[in-house]
């Protein structure tokens, strides 16, 4: 039979089992999720910060942890007592502070357009350079710890120039100019050949280090906040005022799937798990949810009792993940393990 | 029947029917404090269509259109809190999207920027503003406070006006969709919220992006603010009572009146 306008009785057995055990599979996914969320451990909570929390970074090894605020501080944390070792005074706000590659060294970017290199054991000023004439959202080392990229701008566009430096003495290198309004995040690909800037004109930038070719992501519908590459650097994933969290293939610069979310609760950062299984989100709505990059399934939802969330890190070893925001507190988070796909 | 009962039993269908009437009136709208107009009678000479801004001169006034929205779950909405947010802003600011447009209750459709310009235009005049990144080193009385360290600019005076359901205009200062919480002793009482709203400019001169235009704090992110406290500290703990605007989805109106300065 060629012509089945309504499917052979078996057809339409076979469609509604289907159906069913769709509906079986998401009813216990929701379970799994509802159950792992119930069964969450409370949070440690870090108190030092008077203001918003923009930033954490945790070191490679998951002994020290950054967070950068609007309080003009930056804080050193020792993961495993929970105590802050060093705190990191500037002038202004501080938007932005990662840990190189080696633990040794930390970077801060500022209101007023500064970007400064501390020692992260001693917590002293290595070295400080007014490096934008805005302020500065971002920024990363490369993975050889040897380069620091940062970038930021104002609203009206302003200084939007990504800048390269050494990471030893803060020497210019290059420059990755184009973005018409503010930048807020930067990253480097795990090869270093690559490096991100995700803008509030919507796009994201690819730039070529070496060549400073680009190429350019579009499909968000407002301002792009942070952006993060996957451990494999085949991805980025990045977070918007529009509300979603999407992710891109890198090599064909495409989109590969977008969570969707309202933009009256932007997201406002990601990060993908060590192992690149898992990518993890927050946002205005004080949510901190999870997805499995392999299915794009939804693997942990978990409200917090604070306001909006600005900074997401996963410690490594997974046993936690760090989110920091709008109450100044950071929130250490146990992880469950994911639930299993049904 | 005689002409005493028709009059008695005229009397009782009148007494009922102004009952009948005086409950449907209560059920329809507003206690009738807020009611300025009543029936078909306009509110204003012209209400802005969406996308506009009413300059009028004659009034002294200008209108905004705006959309009410439910923002759930956000600080001071429904419970006592501390916010920078406004609780009217626009969705659109620094031509991009405000920042915080999913805090308002009464989201504006124009930038914010034309919301400044049709202030100016009305000889409202902004004194001391400062951008956030500023704003931020001004924060809180200290002994080396200064007059500048406040936000400045002429007063105004904001409300909010919609239709009622029978087609009775109804308005409401901005103030009077909000309860503030002091602290007295160690107990907490309830006051009426009394904020010093001034005309500072600062979201519109330094581009902030916020979309805010005014803010229940001292917050240079939008262009009008409480200037009682200093800049951002202490927050006056208020809560938004959503019970008292409108369903979300309603057309309203924001009215802001300047007390304009002027030159000797």
């Amino acid at each position: 039979m060629l012509f089945r306008p309504y499917g052979s009785a078996t057809q339409a057995g076979t469609a509604i089992g289907d159906r069913l055990a769709r509906c079986v599979a998401l009813l216990i996914t929701g379970l799994l999720v509802a159950s792992a969320n119930s069964l969450e451990a409370a949070p440690v909570v870090l108190e030092g910060h008077d203001e918003y929390v923009y930033m954490t970074s945790v070191s490679l090894d998951g002994r020290l942890l950054v967070t950068a605020s609007g309080d003009n501080t930056a804080i050193v944390w020792n993961v495993a007592n929970r105590e802050s070792v060093h705190v990191l005074d500037h002038d202004a706000a501080v938007y932005a502070a990662v840990i190189d590659p080696q633990g040794k060294q930390i970077a801060t970017a500022t209101g007023d357009g500064h970007v400064t290199i501390w020692n992260a054991r001693s917590g002293t000023q290595i070295r400080r350079v007014k490096g934008h004439t805005d302020a500065v959202y971002g920024v990363a080392f490369s993975p050889d710890g040897k380069l620091l990229a940062s970038a930021g701008g104002s609203t009206n566009g302003g200084d939007t120039t990504c800048r390269l430096w050494r990471s030893d003495d803060l020497t210019k290198v290059a420059e990755f100019a184009g973005h018409s309004r503010q930048v807020y995040g930067v990253a480097f690909s795990p090869d270093g050949k690559l490096l991100a800037t995700s803008s509030s004109d919507k796009t994201i930038r690819l730039w070529d280090v070496t060549t400073r070719e680009f190429r350019t992501l579009q499909g968000h519908t407002s301002d792009v906040y942070r952006c993060r590459f996957s451990p494999d650097g085949k991805r980025i994933a990045t977070a918007s005022q529009d509300g979603s969290v999407r992710i891109w293939s890198v090599h064909a610069g495409n989109l590969e799937h977008t969570f969707e979310g309202t933009k009256n609760n932007p997201s406002y950062a990601v990060v993908f798990s060590p192992d690149g299984r898992r990518l993890a989100a927050v946002g205005d709505d004080h949510r901190l949810r999870s997805w499995s990059v392999e299915d794009f399934r939804l693997q942990s939802d978990r409200e917090l009792p604070t306001r909006a969330l600005y900074a997401v890190a996963y410690a490594p070893g997974q046993s936690h993940i760090v989110v920091a925001g709008e109450d100044g507190n950071v929130y250490l988070i146990p992880q469950v393990a994911p639930a299993a796909n049904p | 029947m005689t002409t005493k009962t028709c009059a008695t039993l005229s009397i009782l269908v009148l007494i009922a029917v102004t009952t009948a009437l005086s409950f449907v009136l209560a059920e329809d709208d507003a206690p009738s404090a807020d009611v300025v107009s009543q029936g078909e009678v306009a509110p204003a000479k012209v209400l802005p269509e969406p996308g506009s801004v009413v300059v009028d001169r004659e009034a002294r006034e200008i209108l905004l259109s705006a959309k009410v929205q439910f923002p759930e779950g956000k600080p001071c909405i429904n419970e006592f809190g501390q916010r920078i947010q406004a609780f009217a802003g626009c969705a659109r600011a620094a031509d991009g999207d405000a920042k915080m447009a999913g805090y308002f209750v009464f989201l504006v459709d124009v930038e914010t920027e034309d919301v400044f310009n049709g202030l100016i235009e009305l000889g409202c005049r902004p004194r001391v503003h400062y951008s956030i990144h500023e704003g931020r080193k001004r924060s809180g009385l200290k002994p080396e406070t200064t007059l500048d360290d406040y936000l400045q600019g002429d007063p105004v005076v904001v409300s909010v006006l919609w239709k009622g359901k029978a087609g009775t205009w109804v308005e409401k200062p901005y103030e009077d969709f909000a309860t503030e919480q002091v602290k007295v002793g160690d107990k907490h009482i309830e006051k009426p919220w009394t904020p010093h709203f001034v005309f500072h400019g600062s979201g519109a001169i330094h581009q902030s992006g916020t979309g805010c235009i005014a803010c229940p704090c001292d917050c240079p992110g939008g262009i009008i603010a409480d200037n009682r406290y200093p800049i951002y500290d202490p927050k006056p703990m208020v809560r938004f009572d959503m019970s008292k605007a409108p369903p979300p989805g309603t057309q309203v109106y924001i009215r802001i009146r300047p007390i304009s300065s002027r030159s000797p």
